[in-house]
């Protein structure tokens, strides 16, 4: 299902006027290209593009553009090829890296991918946090998740541990069956935080996977001890709501039972 | 003290500075200039003990702000002797909720700072201090009825403070560029700037319409944003989305822009889930750019944006609590009902979604009352498009059936949070109040115990909850019991009457579902 974007399309029109008072910018080609790809307008896009190649072969950019245009159109394969080039050309692009990497992705090449994330997060200044998230999962689909945690681990070390890289980091380490590994970076998150009831949880159901049962009780006890401490508000939002719920039906259960 | 340079050698705003001239001027910038600041201050990342002061200059120079609290003894320095054009030092260790007098400028020298230089440090989180918020959407035009928005908030608020200063995106069009921010935000506001801290959220102008993750826009190098939790909240890692905390209040900004992060199961969401499981702020104000209700210039039952966040992000805020989402984008006013679990197309909205279906004013049918305690799902929310604050043409129906009140009229919004009472006026660029409403928070009911012959009687108030009265006789006790006995109806409340044994009994009231 297509949407539409907005202010997009009156941006064009009045980029198709410029155009049409300095016919031989091609910056301005440029940037109704770029909106044309985010309108979807993909044809239309590659066409300005084009014309751009034709007229100034010093724009590099253009093929990064081109590149861009064809991953949004789902046609990845296309895509490699600008952007091969355009990497190949230019100083370390930490944008264009991540683009190709996600093109890789999409072409089922997850090594390739994980040296462009390796590279984005290299020369990027202050790297998002998607770019370690993405390169663990690609890490995982290769079957390891042992340099997928160690790339969340240099993430952690860059950004602070943040619960996006960390929450994946114990579904990793849990996939290698080291549950104490697991239940120390909970700790390390909650040790930050004002209210644990949440992590006491992940650490009960943690401990009960894990057959410790008595360990589990402990930690939903404590969750729900937790819970009685809130302010009033907070303890009757519809999160702590299904959270108690939760716990209650998890302390109901015998965990060794199951 | 922390002292950061992030500045390139030269940064001359592009108004100024054709840019075939750029080279020319880097190399004999300090001959051609004096060092004069040409943007700023401008202040950032608040809080209780530290504040980051900002500014540019014509010509890079080293960095000094002096800082007191009595303007005639600026008793206190921080200084780098790194050379740069953009400025950005952290003053640390200040007293909570203290007004700080500052002047900035090189070692040398001061090149800016008399009495209208001045901040207020956040109080300490968690403590109720009146509070005003002014929030400004899609404002960065350059427009006339930018600065008559602008002008009529001054004189509403001429004796009052301001204390949180909310950009709600689009604050520089057309897209975003540097020089943009330059003439559409920083040089309409010099005073705000100097004075409030600015926390601003991410619009589609200033990503210049894409929706890719990018890092790269001028946004991220002008604002120093809170990702590592520097303000309250959790760390985001990013300044795309962040959070912080203001006196009772929470609030949390989004990035609707980046699609990515739309996603139910992205990294933004997984970050907002844990931040608001975090908070025990008494308000929860969650701002973003692309609101979930339009029906202004923009239509949200059509826009992937709107669409997701409706869909994808709000169910998130709603389950914790959230009580205020303030949006542009639109440029109209577009104000919800008391709403809850609305996240289809515009026509499938029911009255079940209407928590309140009033007018939420203390003048008509009463304020939105929430109640403390375990209503689950149904404690509501009010939605607010504040796009009109920068003079552009709006348009659009204006019939989303989730709105009470919606206009085309230019103007800004002004929040005034006095402990549990949160008061909201939309102030006109002619400067009339066009709507109010107001949300209270009611307070936890107080038990009364009093000994009655053999029995004591335990009372509590009436509300809008129902209340179970449970009870232990040990703390150590895992589980809390409905105490037994019969519930009488008092005219200002409940009681049950229960024997006086020798033994502790504890109790508690529960809010039931």
């Amino acid at each position: 299902m297509a949407f539409a974007h907005g202010d997009v399309h009156p941006r064009i029109l009045e980029f198709t006027e410029q155009i049409k008072r300095s016919p031989t910018n091609t910056t301005l080609y440029l940037q109704r290209a770029e909106l044309y790809r985010i309108d979807g307008d993909y044809t239309n896009a590659m066409a300005d593009l084009n014309h751009v190649a034709q007229h100034d072969r010093s724009l590099k950019r253009v093929d990064f553009l081109r590149g861009q245009v064809q991953q949004d159109a789902g046609q990845p394969q296309s895509a490699l090829g600008p952007l091969n080039r355009y990497l190949a050309d230019q100083p370390p692009d930490a944008e264009a890296y991540t683009v190709r990497a996600r093109v890789l992705i999409k072409l089922n090449r997850p090594a390739p991918a994980i040296e462009d994330f390796t590279a984005a997060i290299k020369w990027s200044s202050t790297p998002n946090p998607e770019l370690f998230i993405e390169r663990a999962a690609a890490w995982r689909t290769l079957g390891k998740p042992e340099e997928a945690m160690r790339g969340l681990d240099e993430g952690i070390r860059r950004l602070g541990p943040i619960v996006t890289l960390q929450l994946p980091a114990v579904d990793a380490e849990l996939a290698l069956k080291k549950t104490d590994a697991a239940l120390a970076r909970i700790d390390t998150v909650m040790t930050r935080l004002q209210r644990k009831e949440t992590w006491l949880v992940r650490r009960a159901e943690i401990l009960r996977n894990a057959s410790r049962e008595a360990e589990a009780r402990t930690n939903y006890f404590a969750a729900l001890e937790a819970i009685n401490r809130l302010p009033p508000a907070h303890r009757g939002t519809r999160m702590t709501l299904e959270l108690e719920s939760r716990i209650r039906t998890a302390i109901s259960t015998n965990g060794a039972a199951r | 003290m922390n002292a950061r340079k992030l500045s390139p050698p030269m940064a001359l705003p592009r108004q100024v500075c054709p840019a075939g001239l750029l080279i020319g001027l880097a190399l004999t910038a300090a001959q051609a200039f004096s060092a004069t600041v040409v943007r700023g201050p401008y202040l950032q990342t608040g809080t209780s003990s530290n504040l980051v002061v900002r500014w540019r200059t014509e010509v890079p120079t080293d960095t000094r702000v002096r800082f007191g609290t009595n303007p005639a003894s600026l008793n206190f320095s921080v200084s780098s002797a790194l050379e740069g054009a953009d400025h950005e030092i952290t003053l640390t260790n200040l007293s909570s909720d203290t007004k700080y007098f500052y002047d900035v400028g090189t070692t040398a020298q001061t090149l800016a700072g008399d009495d209208s230089y001045f901040f207020t440090t956040a109080p300490l989180p968690g403590t109720p201090k009146p509070t005003r918020i002014w929030a400004i959407g899609d404002f960065g035009t350059g427009f006339p009825a930018q600065y008559a928005v602008r002008d009529a908030y001054a004189n509403f608020s001429s004796s009052r403070p301001t204390d949180v200063w909310l950009m709600l995106g689009d604050n520089a069009y057309y897209t975003g560029q540097d020089y943009e921010f330059q003439a559409y935000c920083f040089d309409v506001y010099p005073t705000m700037f100097r004075q409030t801290v600015a926390w601003p959220t991410m619009g589609n102008h200033e990503a210049s319409f894409s929706q890719a993750l990018s890092d790269s826009y001028p946004y991220y190098n002008i604002f120093s944003l809170p990702s590592a939790g520097e303000a309250g909240g959790v760390p985001s890692g990013t300044e795309h989305y962040y959070s912080f905390d203001y006196a009772n209040i929470h609030f949390v900004c989004l990035d609707s822009m980046t699609a990515i992060f739309r996603q139910t199961n992205g990294a933004m969401a997984q970050w907002l889930a844990s931040d608001l499981a975090d908070t025990t702020q008494d308000w929860i104000i969650a701002f973003f750019h692309h609101p979930a209700y339009t029906k202004g210039s923009h239509n949200s039952d059509a826009e992937a944006e709107s669409i997701e966040m409706r869909q994808n992000i709000l169910p998130i805020l709603e389950a914790h609590g959230v009580d205020l989402v303030l949006t542009g984008h639109s440029h109209s006013y577009e104000r919800s009902y008391f709403l809850n679990g609305h996240y289809g197309h515009s026509s499938t909205l029911t009255a079940d979604n209407l928590i309140n279906s009033g007018d939420g004013r203390t003048n008509g049918n009463g304020p939105y009352v929430k109640p403390p305690g375990a209503l689950g799902a149904n404690r509501g929310l009010v939605h607010i498009v504040d796009g009109s604050s920068g003079g552009q043409g709006g348009g659009g129906a204006l019939n989303h059936p989730a709105k009470y009140f919606s206009t085309l009229t230019y103007g800004s919004l002004i929040l005034d949070v006095t402990g549990l009472r949160l008061d909201a006026t939309f102030l006109s660029d002619s400067g009339t109040a066009d709507d109010t409403f107001t949300i209270i928070k009611e307070a936890p009911p107080v038990v009364n115990i009093v000994r009655s012959g053999t029995n004591a009687v335990i009372s509590w108030p009436a509300s809008l909850l129902d209340y179970q009265l449970e009870g232990k006789t040990t703390l150590e006790a895992p589980e809390w019991l409905p105490a037994e006995g019969s519930i009488s109806l008092l005219p200002g409340g409940k009681s049950i009457s229960i024997p006086a044994t020798n033994s502790h009994h504890f109790f508690r009231l529960r809010s039931l579902p």
